[in-house]
């Protein structure tokens, strides 16, 4: 699989995503930890962070004992600038206000 | 008393360990993707390492050589001089990770000891995702990323 495939794997689970945004908060987190502010089982999370870490948006680093996981985010950021540098500001700029318009009928 | 954070970020780029070595450790490449800073060092342990905005323009940066193991590992401290607060603190400790894996060379940044209440740590996850991607770009297409707004 390509690299990019796996970061949109990654990111396409609501799990995976809350696990991304625990780090965010508070990054370096042992399994131990992250189990304590997250609402799946130990397994599942087990599980979400080797997929995580595939994708490279999580790389992890032993602490004495302790494997500690970090977020990060330089596979998004390839992945924007990979997708937002093709698509133009100004192609961007008529699809947001074509939606805004288009939306704003539905409402009347 | 220092603060426990660590930041790692790491990044997979298509180009041998010495390139990257190289980019991290000479000028002519600094100047292209680490915000047009010029880097200076002899490289070896306990030597001082500064980056500056020109070949003689002031120092942003300095620090000291903890360990160089070219082309695999490269760990320094930083002192940032670019912010008055900042260049009050004590220094903080950058390390290089160099890997060879799968034909790509692995390159992480793990970012730590900074000073307790740190001005410097608040701008880590900006500066470093962005550095690392203009790096990139640049072994890769032989065209840093565009200077940053931010």
């Amino acid at each position: 699989m390509f690299a990019m495939d796996l970061v949109f794997k990654a990111l396409a689970d609501h799990n995976r995503r809350v696990i991304l945004d625990r780090l965010f908060e508070h990054d370096g987190q042992s399994l131990q930890e992250l189990c304590r502010h997250v609402e799946f089982s130990r397994q599942g999370l087990s599980k979400h962070l080797a997929l995580l870490e595939e994708a490279g948006l999580v790389v992890s680093q032993f602490q004495g004992r302790e494997k500690k996981h970090f977020l990060n985010p330089i596979p998004i950021q390839n992945v924007a600038e990979r997708w937002l540098a093709k698509y133009s500001d100004a192609q961007l700029t008529a699809i947001t206000a074509l939606k805004g318009a288009l939306e704003e009928q539905d409402h009347e | 008393m220092s603060s426990n954070s660590t930041y790692i970020y790491e990044t997979y780029i298509r180009a041998p360990a010495e390139r990257v070595w190289q980019a991290l450790t000479s000028a002519e490449f600094t100047c292209q993707y680490f915000h047009a800073t010029h880097v200076e060092s002899t490289w070896e342990q306990g030597a001082p390492i500064r980056y500056k905005y020109a070949p003689d323009g002031d120092v942003a940066v300095e620090g000291e050589v903890l360990e160089a193991q070219p082309p695999n590992k490269l760990a320094i401290t930083w002192h940032v001089l670019y912010n008055e607060d900042a260049a009050r603190e004590t220094p903080s400790r950058v390390t290089f990770e160099i890997e060879t894996l799968d034909q790509q060379t692995r390159l992480r940044i793990v970012h730590d000891r900074f000073a307790e209440g740190s001005v410097v740590l608040p701008e880590i996850s900006q500066g470093w995702p962005w550095i690392l991607s203009s790096l990139k770009s640049l072994l890769e297409t032989g065209e840093a990323l565009p200077p940053a707004t931010a």
